[in-house]
């Protein structure tokens, strides 16, 4: 049966119901988690945020106060003080799973779809635009990536290189796409599960896109890059299917 | 329609553009070097206290009017301070024509250490001794822009001990360098000494694209803006300029 056309445009026309605090938050999250500002180090004061952001200082502090309240910063005092980034724990492997079985496998393929959208368009864009010193750092984090020595750091090499893929392609809304997708599914891509690729093999397709990109040929970095996204939320909807499944069999016993 | 100019006087305007930043870069060099001075007489090294003299100068720089730097300051050389090892007096312009210094991690420990020895904007202008531009790029910290960073080496009785240095957002120097390239009776870009393009006149070119294969094609002729300065070129296209509705 047709839903009403009332009905079908309802979710599109529906406006994202985040607020200012929110989206600051959300941002602040962004940047910490991905490792931009890292542990121990301080943020820039309230005000420079405020600035940064666009936002007044109150809906700031609100933000900071979420933060705190979550563990991610602490506020000290005093002429020294100001907010710092706390050490991230290791998300425990059965909570990135729990992320994993609440997505529907329609966000996972949309996800999947935005992404080989803006990684596609950003090495291709890079194989045409990028000099020799985004070569030398995208090659400097695959090699982050192979010294990686958890899974955290395994995570923020592997989102660094996308992120500077969308640098060197100089575009500054892919490089806010990219940075926003990366905070939203990296973490899930190092999941430690069976015909997941570990860092090595994950290299060796960093390094071909990176080939391409050096090489100027813009066709074949895009497919490349294409191919490596998608097959990286392909395998996240078969482990999803899994997970369902052995959630099946566990009740069928019970 | 305003009468074209010719390319003379096209780049004499794209240098005065920039003019202005570079006034302002070699003033606030005077100051460090007048510090160092001051400093060498009273037989002791500078120190960290001695660069905040420096703030009043950056911030009236950064607030006057016309100005196309967002933020600006000085970077010191390690090993010329007294009390840090690296170190750097910077502001930044905020939204209400205010100014806020800038803090950086300078914990070498810390993973995070902002380390600028590694840096082109610092690298260059200390190996070469001269001015440079670097960028356009986009600027991961800096509230999602697209930047050139301006710096100029500083010299105290001949010996590198910093530099001076402004961000420039490029969304608002284009609109100075594009007024003037649309002067020009013919299709032209402004290339940075990476060859990639700061400026257009022309829809084919766009801020960011790589226009090294343009420089040897035939037609096509190259300016330097100025050669000890910035390596930056104009490439005037064969094209007359139309700009009609595509």
């Amino acid at each position: 049966m047709q839903p009403s056309n009332g009905t079908r445009t309802a979710s599109f026309m529906r406006l994202r119901q985040e607020g200012r605090t929110e989206e600051v938050v959300r941002r602040l999250i962004e940047v910490i988690d991905l490792g931009l500002y890292a542990k121990g180090e301080q943020l820039p004061s309230e005000t420079e945020l405020a600035l940064q952001f666009g936002v007044a200082t109150v809906t700031l502090r609100e933000a900071l106060a979420v933060l705190r309240q979550r563990g991610l910063i602490e506020t000290r005092r005093g002429r020294n003080g100001g907010s710092f980034v706390c050490a991230m724990p290791e998300t425990a492997e059965q909570v990135l799973l729990d992320r994993l079985l609440e997505l529907s496998a329609l966000e996972l393929r949309d996800l999947g779809d935005e992404h080989m959208a803006i990684a596609g368009t950003a090495a291709r864009l890079a194989a045409q635009r990028s000099s020799k010193e985004h070569h030398q750092r995208l090659m400097h984090y695959i090699e982050s990536l192979r010294s990686a020595s958890s899974r955290l750091e395994r995570r923020r090499a592997d989102a660094r290189f996308h992120i500077e893929v969308a640098v060197a392609a100089q575009s500054v809304r892919l490089t806010h796409s990219e940075m926003q997708l990366q905070a939203e599914i990296g973490e899930l891509i190092w999941i430690d599960a069976e015909g997941f690729p570990d860092a090595e093999a994950t290299c060796t397709e960093h390094r071909a896109i990176v080939d391409a990109i050096v090489n100027g040929d813009a066709n074949l970095a895009g497919i490349l890059a294409e191919a490596h996204v998608t097959r990286a939320v392909k395998r996240l909807i078969n482990l999803r299917l899994q997970l369902m499944m052995r959630q099946e069999d566990e009740a069928k016993l019970a | 329609m305003p009468r074209s100019i010719d390319v003379p006087v096209c780049i004499e305007r794209l240098k005065s553009a920039l003019h202005g930043v570079f006034a302002n870069l070699q003033e606030l060099s005077g100051e460090v070097e007048r510090i160092w001075s001051v400093c060498d007489s009273l037989q002791r090294k500078p120190s960290s206290r001695d660069l905040a003299a420096l703030r009043s100068l950056i911030d009236a720089q950064l607030q006057s009017r016309g100005t196309c730097a967002n933020g600006s300051g000085v970077v010191v050389e390690p090993g010329e301070l007294s009390d840090q090892p690296m170190y750097l007096e910077w502001s930044r312009l905020a939204d209400n024509h205010k100014t806020l210094p800038l803090m950086l991690n300078f914990n070498q420990r810390s993973e995070s250490f902002y380390n600028y020895l590694s840096m082109p904007w610092f690298t260059r202008p200390r190996d070469t001794g001269k001015a440079a531009i670097e960028g356009p790029y986009v600027d991961l910290y800096g509230a999602d822009m697209y930047v050139l960073t301006y710096t100029l080496p500083i010299f105290f009785k001949g010996r590198f001990i910093g530099i001076a240095g402004a961000d420039l957002p490029l969304h608002q120097i284009e609109r100075v360098l594009i007024r003037n390239l649309l002067r020009l009776p013919h299709e032209a870009l402004l290339v940075s000494a990476e060859g990639r393009v700061i400026a257009a006149n022309t829809v084919d070119w766009a801020t960011g694209d790589l226009a090294t294969r343009l420089m040897g094609i035939d037609g096509a002729e190259c300016y330097a803006l100025d050669d000890d300065v910035l390596g930056w070129q104009l490439i005037c296209l064969p094209q007359a300029l139309t700009l009609s509705a595509a």
